[in-house]
C-alpha cells in the first residue's frame, strides 16, 4: 500500500485533531520538560558570572599604588584604569589620599575618599550614627574605636589640622569594619587634598572588578604599560578564594541540572510510553489494513516531529520566562536570551518524544493484530 | 461486593501498576535528593568560605590610637598592651567553642635585614594546641588560611629559626624559598640567619612581612606571654534583622530577644563571648570577611532552595502527566466498576491511596539516593563525609507525599468524567 503526500497529510492531521485531548496533554508535558531543560541550562550558563558579581561583596580586589620611583599616582592612572576595562566588569574605583591629622590634639590617619564609591568597593562598611540614612554625601566619617577614644558622637562638629591648615566639618556617621579604618577619619576627597596641601595626588586606588584571576593579572600588566610609574596588582587571596568558591558553586548548580533534567526527561518519557500504548488498537488495526511497520514508525515519527518542534518551541518561550524568573529571585537581574537554546532545545523535544514514541510502537507492533483487535493484550 | 471487586480490580495487572507506582516513586526520589543536598550544602558552603580567612580579631583595649600608614608606624613607641597567650585556651572552651575553627597570635617586631628594615611577625604555623575534649586540634595561620598560595613548603613550628617570607620583601631581599635570611635582632648579640623555607603572595598586607615561628619573635620582645593580637576563625549564622538590631543598639533589646542573640552563633555575639572571658581584650568582626561571608552563604542558600523548589514542582508536573495517561488507559476498567456501583469518591479514594503509597516509597528511596548523591559531592567537592541527619526522613516522606498527591489531584477528576455506557460500550 502506498500513500499519496495528500493521503498522509490526512491522515497526520486528523490523527492529531481527532485526539485533541491526549495531543494537548503530550503537548504539555513536552513544553514542561523543554522549558525546564532550557531555563536550567540557561541557569548553569549565567551562575558562574552571577555569582561572581556577588561575591564582590568582599569589596576590591585590584590595588594600584605608586610605582617604586614615584610617591603618588594622578588621575591618569584611575583615567587609564577606566578606559582598560568594560564598564559592566568594573563595580567600583576608590581613590585614596593619606595623611596624619590632628583632631582635639590627638594624632589620627586621615583619608581623603569618594564617598558614593563606599557601597561599591567596600560594601561591608558598617556605618552607624546616621539613623540608617545610607552613606552620607558630606561631613567627615569617624572610625568607632577613633570616636570612642576622642570622646566624639555622630553630627558633633570637629576639626581637623594639618600643619597652619585646618578644615571642620561634622561627623555624619560612624565607620566599622574590624581593621585599620576603625581608628582613622575620612573625608571627602577634595576637601582632603586642600587640607594635605597634595592637589593632583592619589596614594592608592581600590577597584573593584569581575572576572578571573588570569584577566585581573593582564589588567594589571596592561596598566602599568599604559600609565607608567604605577604598579598594579590583584589581591591574590581573595581573587583565587573566589575561584575556589565559584567552582565549588557551579559544580553543585551542575549535579542540581543534571539531576532536574534527567527526572523531567525520565518523567517524561514515562508519560509518553503509557500515551503510546493507549494506542494500541489503532495500530493494530493500521497493521490489519496493512500498513508496514517502516510506515507506521513514519507516520509516528511525523506526529512526533510536529508536536516535538510546537513543544519546543513553547517550552524556549516558557524556559526564557522561567530562567528570567529564577534569576530575578536569585540575582535580581534579568537573562539574556541565548540564540544557540533556538535549534537545541526543540531538537532535545522531538529527541524525548522520538524515544517516548518508538520504544512503545516497537512493543505493539510485535504483537499480532488479531489478539490487540480482540482485546486480549 | 463492591469493596471485593474493586480489590480485585486493582490487584489485577498489579505490575503495571507497580512500574506507575515507581515512576512516580523516581520523580519525587530525584526531588528528594536534591531537597537533601540543598539541606547540606549551605552548612558546607559556609564552612568553605572559611578559607577567605580570619573573621575576628582580638586586640588589646587600649586609648592609643593606631598610626599605621604606608607600612610606616608613626607612633612606634606606644606600647599598646597585649592580648594574654594563655587565655586563649578559653577560645576553645566557650559556648561556642565547636564554632571556632582556627585561630592564631601575632607578634610583630622590626628587624634590620641586609636589604633595608623589615617586619617580622611571630605565630604559629600549624601547631597542635590540645584543648578539652579536642586531643588533635590543630590551628595556626595555615588552618586560617588554607588557600594561601606559598611557594615552597610551610616553615615548621619546632624551627624556630625559620620564615615565610612575603612575596614583596622577598623580592626586596633577592631571597627565594630554601635560601639563608639573616636580620640582626634588636637587643640581641647576635645576628639570626633564619632558613626561608617559603615565600607566599596574598596581594596584600602579608607581602610586606615575614612570618617566623612565635617564640622567635618572643625572643626579641621578651617574655610576659602577651601578643599584638590574635585572628580568630569561627563558623557563623548569616546576620538577620536580630543581630543588626544587636549591634547597634544592644540596650534596647528585650531580655528574651537578648537571650535569643546571645546563644546564636552571630559573629557579634561570638565576639561577645570572646570578650567575656578574656579581659582587657576588644574583640573586632572583621567585616570585609563576616559581612560578606552571610551575602554569599545566602545566596548559596537561595541559590539551593529555587532550584529545590522548581525540582519539586516539576516532579509534581511529572506525576500530573503520568497520572492522566494512567486514568485514560484505565477507563475501561473504572467505567466497569463505576458500572457495577462503586461511586466516584472511592475510586479517586482509592487512586489516591496509590499515589500515597508511591509517595512514601518515592521519599524513601530519595532519602538513599540523596544521602548517596550528598556524599558524593561532599567528598568531591569539600573532601569530607556529610553529616547524616535522619531526622530529615519524616520531612522527606511528608514532602514526596505532598508532591505525589499534588500532582494527582486535578487528573484524579477525570475519573468523574468517566461515563461507564459510552465507554464500555466501546466509544
Amino acid at each position: 500500500m502506498t500513500h499519496t503526500p495528500s493521503f498522509f497529510a490526512r491522515l497526520l492531521l486528523r490523527s492529531l485533531l481527532e485526539r485533541k485531548g491526549r495531543v494537548t496533554v503530550a503537548l504539555a508535558s513536552v513544553t514542561l520538560g523543554a522549558s525546564v531543560i532550557a531555563a536550567f541550562v540557561t541557569l548553569y550558563v549565567d551562575v558562574g558570572a552571577k555569582m561572581s558579581r556577588e561575591l564582590r561583596a568582599y569589596g576590591a580586589n585590584f590595588v594600584v599604588e605608586p610605582g617604586e620611583s614615584r610617591r603618588s599616582l594622578t588621575g591618569e592612572a584611575e583615567q587609564a584604569l577606566r578606559s582598560l576595562l568594560p564598564a559592566e566588569r568594573l563595580v567600583g574605583i576608590q581613590a585614596l589620599l593619606y595623611d596624619v591629622v590632628e583632631l582635639q590634639g590627638r594624632r589620627l590617619v586621615a583619608a581623603g575618599m569618594a564617598f558614593d564609591q563606599i557601597r561599591a568597593v567596600t560594601p561591608y562598611w558598617q556605618l552607624s550614627g546616621n539613623d540608617g540614612a545610607g552613606i552620607p554625601a558630606t561631613g567627615c566619617l569617624l572610625g568607632r574605636d577613633a570616636a570612642r577614644k576622642l570622646g566624639v558622637e555622630p553630627g558633633h562638629e570637629v576639626e581637623l589640622v594639618m600643619e597652619a591648615r585646618r578644615h571642620r566639618c561634622a561627623v555624619t556617621a560612624l565607620v566599622e569594619t574590624g581593621g585599620a579604618e576603625d581608628g582613622q577619619v575620612f573625608l571627602p576627597f577634595g576637601e582632603a587634598s586642600t587640607l594635605f596641601a597634595r592637589p593632583g595626588e592619589i596614594d592608592l586606588l581600590l577597584a573593584s572588578i569581575i572576572g578571573a584571576l588570569e584577566e585581573a593579572e593582564g589588567l594589571a600588566r596592561a596598566l602599568e604599560q599604559r600609565a607608567p610609574g604605577v604598579a598594579a596588582h590583584p589581591i591574590l587571596k581573595l581573587s583565587r578564594s573566589e575561584g575556589i568558591i565559584l567552582e565549588k558553586v557551579r559544580a553543585i548548580v551542575y549535579v542540581a541540572v543534571v539531576l532536574i533534567t534527567a527526572s523531567t526527561f525520565v518523567s517524561l518519557l514515562i508519560a509518553l510510553l503509557a500515551m503510546v500504548s493507549q494506542r494500541r488498537r489503532e495500530i493494530a488495526l493500521m497493521k490489519a489494513l496493512g500498513a508496514t511497520d517502516r510506515r507506521m514508525r513514519f507516520h509516528f515519527l511525523a506526529e512526533v516531529a510536529i508536536t516535538g518542534v510546537a513543544a519546543g518551541i513553547l517550552g524556549l518561550a516558557a524556559g526564557y520566562g522561567l530562567a528570567n524568573l529564577i534569576e530575578r529571585v536569585l540575582f535580581a537581574t534579568a537573562v539574556s536570551f541565548r540564540w544557540w537554546l533556538v535549534p537545541l532545545v526543540p531538537a532535545v523535544a522531538v529527541l524525548i518524544s522520538a524515544a517516548g514514541a518508538l520504544i512503545p510502537l516497537r512493543m505493539v507492533t510485535r504483537l499480532h493484530p488479531a489478539l490487540v483487535l480482540k482485546g486480549d493484550y | 461486593m463492591i469493596a471485593r471487586v474493586l480489590r480485585a480490580s486493582f490487584w489485577s495487572d498489579w505490575r503495571r501498576k507497580l512500574f506507575a507506582v515507581l515512576n512516580v516513586a523516581l520523580g519525587t526520589a530525584l526531588a528528594t535528593a536534591l531537597l537533601n543536598l540543598t539541606l547540606d550544602v549551605g552548612d558546607k558552603m559556609n564552612e568553605e568560605l572559611r578559607g577567605f580567612g580570619a573573621n575576628l580579631v582580638i586586640v588589646p583595649r587600649s586609648d592609643e590610637l593606631p598610626l599605621r600608614l604606608g607600612g610606616v608606624d608613626f607612633n612606634p613607641l606606644a606600647r599598646r598592651g597585649g592580648v594574654p597567650l594563655d587565655r586563649l585556651r578559653l577560645l576553645k572552651e566557650i559556648f561556642w567553642r565547636n564554632h571556632v575553627m582556627a585561630f592564631a597570635p601575632f607578634l610583630e617586631e622590626r628587624v634590620s635585614a641586609a636589604g633595608g628594615a623589615v617586619d617580622l611577625v611571630g605565630t604559629w604555623f600549624d601547631r597542635a594546641y590540645p584543648v578539652l575534649g579536642d586531643e588533635t586540634f590543630r590551628t595556626g595561620l595555615r588552618s586560617l588560611n588554607p588557600w594561601w598560595h606559598v611557594e615552597g613548603a610551610w616553615p615548621e613550628d619546632g624551627e624556630v629559626e625559620s620564615a615565610l617570607v612575603g612575596a614583596r620583601v622577598a623580592e626586596k631581599l633577592g631571597v627565594a624559598a630554601g635560601d639563608p635570611l639573616t636580620v640582626r635582632l634588636p637587643g640581641q648579640d647576635r645576628d639570626a640567619r633564619l632558613a626561608v623555607r617559603g615565600v607566599v603572595r596574598t596581594g596584600d598586607g602579608e607581602d610586606d612581612r615575614i612570618f617566623v615561628p612565635l617564640e622567635l619573635a618572643q625572643r626579641i620582645r621578651g617574655g610576659a606571654g602577651l601578643v599584638d593580637l590574635v585572628q580568630v576563625s569561627a563558623l557563623t549564622a548569616p546576620d538577620n534583622e536580630l543581630a543588626r538590631q544587636a549591634r547597634h543598639n544592644r540596650e534596647e533589646l528585650t531580655t528574651r530577644e537578648l537571650d535569643v542573640w546571645y546563644c546564636s552563633p552571630y559573629v557579634d555575639a561570638i565576639a561577645f563571648q570572646v570578650e567575656e572571658v578574656i579581659p582587657g581584650v576588644q574583640v573586632k568582626p572583621i567585616r570585609r570577611i563576616s559581612e560578606s561571608e552571610g551575602v554569599v552563604v545566602r545566596k548559596i542558600q537561595l541559590l539551593m532552595a529555587v532550584v529545590t523548589a522548581v525540582a519539586l514542582s516539576c516532579s509534581g508536573l511529572g506525576v500530573f502527566s503520568l497520572m492522566t495517561a494512567m486514568i485514560a488507559s484505565r477507563r475501561q476498567e473504572i467505567a466497569l466498576t463505576k458500572a457495577i456501583g462503586a461511586s466516584n469518591r472511592l475510586l479517586m479514594l482509592l487512586f489516591l491511596g496509590e499515589m500515597t503509597l508511591a509517595g512514601v516509597v518515592g521519599g524513601l528511596v530519595g532519602y538513599v539516593a540523596g544521602v548517596g548523591i550528598c556524599q558524593l559531592i561532599s567528598v568531591q567537592l569539600f573532601a569530607s563525609w556529610a553529616a547524616v541527619k535522619p531526622g530529615v526522613i519524616p520531612v522527606v516522606v511528608l514532602l514526596a507525599v505532598a508532591v505525589s498527591l499534588g500532582g494527582s489531584l486535578v487528573p484524579v477528576r477525570l475519573i468523574l468524567r468517566v461515563e461507564p455506557s459510552l465507554v464500555l460500550a466501546g466509544e
